[in-house]
């Protein structure tokens, strides 16, 4: 294995487990380790990228890989479907305070790290986006079209694209690596063509049953794409 | 050696040779794997970073001419309070071991 490689797996599994500055700090420190052994030498010396990540998680003392990006998308899962199950049934106020706690909870928690990246800007323009369609364009489209059809869409779409907000912002939150931003939303496009495609299929998109279905979806999808990308990407780095 | 007996000694003996001298992170890893070549070096880097972080040693950047900046480390004054208590259970460990041994 080359220098080169060695670092750039070294920085993929660390990564997963430790903030960006120390990920930083303990490439910086092998990249001089490094200059002292041959390409062949590095592994008998210093053991493989995964055996050194694992010697500092064990000397750390954190057993459960809470801020894996694997887990990332189950948080999602659960918060796509207690966001969803809200959703049911008559909008009221207490409605409106449970979704607004949920959508300011991550906005504290980016306030709190004292950092603005670019899903954070990604972030706020979906809200946006997700409010607009929401509450406004199917009441205005009731007037001009068929609202028992262009309506649940618009609901669908912003709900789709909410969640992608929650997951994108959970998942920077939790791992402070944006590599997995781009399956994020490849995935929820993917969920969103699958959620049109079950709002026009269901006679009764309102059932109970249905609205769970499509609650799970998208964060299903996010599992398995970021499971498939994970598995590809070590195996391509091997 | 058995890894339970090990755990415990890497970190005592690290301390022993940093004792001794400041040293360079690539130099302590070399210098430990001599005494312990079955442990991967590492092991040792994961135990200097901890010792860090509890502040039992502190780092700072060495000059070296023609190379790259080198991390070094030094035992704090906590880090030699460890020493001292850590080398004297271990002595008692010994000293016990030795009179059941007999």
């Amino acid at each position: 294995m080359n220098k080169e490689l060695f670092l750039k797996q070294l920085r993929f599994y660390l990564s997963i487990y430790f903030e960006e500055n120390e990920v930083n700090d303990i490439c910086s420190d092998y990249q001089v380790f490094l200059l002292e052994c041959e390409n062949n030498e590095i592994i008998s010396k210093f053991g493989t990228p995964k055996t050194i990540c694992n010697e500092l998680v064990k000397e750390r003392g954190m057993h459960i890989k809470w801020n894996s990006p694997i887990i990332l998308p189950i948080l999602g899962l659960i918060i796509g479907v207690i966001y969803r199950l809200l959703n049911i049934g008559y909008r009221n106020n207490f409605h409106f305070i449970i979704q607004l706690i949920i959508m300011v909870l991550p906005l504290l928690c980016f306030k709190h790290k004292k950092t603005i990246t670019k899903s954070f800007i990604i972030y706020e323009c979906i809200f946006i986006l997700h409010s607009i369609l929401l509450y406004s364009l199917p009441s205005l489209v009731s007037y001009i079209s068929n609202p028992l059809l262009l309506g649940p869409i618009y609901v669908s779409l912003s709900n789709t694209l909410y969640v992608f907000g929650l997951i994108l912002i959970l998942h920077n939150l939790l791992t402070n690596n944006s590599s997995y931003d781009s399956v994020i939303l490849t995935s929820n496009l993917i969920s969103l063509c699958n959620y049109i495609y079950l709002l026009h299929r269901l006679d009764s998109p309102s059932h109970y049953a249905s609205l769970c279905l499509l609650a799970i979806s998208p964060c299903i999808i996010a599992v398995i794409i970021c499971l498939i990308h994970r598995g590809v990407t070590i195996w391509m780095r091997k | 050696m058995d890894a339970q007996i090990k755990k415990g000694t890497l970190e005592l003996c690290i301390l022993l040779l940093l004792r001794n001298g400041d040293l360079y992170g690539y130099d302590i890893m070399k210098q430990m794997n001599v005494y312990f070549p079955e442990v991967n070096e590492s092991t040792f880097y994961a135990i200097l970073r901890r010792l860090a972080k509890d502040g039992i040693l502190e780092t700072y950047n060495g000059e070296v001419s023609n190379g790259p900046i080198r991390k070094y480390y030094r035992i704090t004054q906590l880090g030699y309070e460890e020493l001292n208590h850590n080398l004297n259970d271990f002595m008692k460990l010994v000293d016990i071991i030795n009179t059941l041994n007999q």
